[in-house]
């Protein structure tokens, strides 16, 4: 059976959290619906926005004024981060309306527990997030995202060591060596865009690259495997 | 693109270097050519296209705000710019 992919999303609170839910949410083309009580705000992303709407979104009357009803939203983001008892109150009004799908943006442990007790589908900490992708970032600068698949293994992307540049991967041995299995290679290749001379880069990503494929300065490989085998990977020069 | 008298792209090595994944070469041509051109937006829009690549991106990051403070409409360092710091 095939799983029907959310269309109409509403996101509720234009802040800079807010803001970047949206342009994320509008590169995968889908309908947004954004709603702040700052006007300014709706303006900054509004080019993004199917419906952009300057109302509070603790009246009721409002949010369905707007649009909100079970028919209309498929998800909807409550990315308020400025007060928690204003995250918790909307919530619960788009609990109370019958949004099918509602995820939550969590300030702290209390304001999760809050949310999780309402009944929230998902929750996100985007402060705990980008302070474990910072530490990361210091501590393991060559390890750009990292996926926990569970307490022992993970998916990780690996920025390739210098040592590794202009060999294969039959070269480079990586599965004996690290015991770690490449299962793509992120590349930003330099093209020449001919309508207007100009030199640009092209994202692409190559999936299970065959031995013979040559790493280029650059490249990130995208590895499986247990954690300390990647920490491994990792510390090559 | 900026052309000289002769109808030649003076940044068309360090572009050469670039499109043939030669990142050292480029990166010196672009430094050595910022010695005589230090306001030219197109030779930081090309160092950042080095460091982005070599993912040091702090530095690419330095570059496109570099374009954009000399040409606020460069609509390429501006798409780099908006996806690097939305990292």
């Amino acid at each position: 059976m095939e799983l029907k992919k959310p269309k109409h999303f509403a996101v509720i609170g234009l802040g800079v959290f807010g803001a970047n839910v949206v342009k994320f949410l509008h590169e995968l083309e889908v309908e947004i619906l954004g709603i702040d009580k700052n006007e300014r705000k709706v303006d900054e992303v509004k080019q993004y926005l199917k419906l952009p709407v300057v109302a509070d979104a603790t009246d009721q009357k409002q949010l369905q004024d707007a649009g909100f009803n079970k028919d209309n939203i498929d998800v909807a983001i409550v990315a308020i981060g400025e007060s928690v008892e204003t995250s918790i109150y909307v919530t619960l009004l788009l609990k109370e309306i019958g949004i099918k799908q509602i995820i939550a943006r969590a300030m702290n442990n209390q304001h999760a527990k809050i949310l999780a007790k309402i009944g929230v589908d998902k929750i996100v900490y985007p402060e705990s997030n980008a302070a474990e992708h910072l530490a990361r970032s210091i501590v393991s600068p060559h390890i750009l995202e990292m996926i926990e698949l569970s307490s022992e293994y993970s998916i990780a992307e690996i920025v390739a060591a210098k040592e590794f540049y202009k060999k294969t991967l039959k070269d480079i041995a990586i599965g004996s060596r690290y015991k770690v299995i490449v299962i793509g290679i992120k590349r930003k290749t330099p093209i020449l865009v001919e309508e207007t001379g100009d030199t640009d880069l092209k994202e692409e990503i190559l999936l299970i690259p065959g031995s013979e494929e040559k790493i280029i300065d650059g490249d990130v490989f995208i590895v499986a495997g247990r954690n300390e085998d990647i920490e491994k990977m990792r510390n090559a020069k | 693109m900026k052309k000289n008298k002769s109808g030649e792209d003076p940044l068309e090595p360090g572009k050469f270097y670039i499109l043939n994944n030669q990142y050292s070469e480029a990166e010196k041509f672009f430094k050595n050519y910022l010695e005589t051109d230090p306001g030219n937006p197109e030779v930081y829009y090309h160092l950042g296209l080095i460091y982005e690549t070599k993912h040091e991106i702090s530095l690419a990051i330095d570059m496109y705000e570099k374009v954009l403070s000399i040409q606020p409409n460069h609509v390429l360092a501006k798409k780099h710019l908006d996806k690097l710091v939305g990292l």
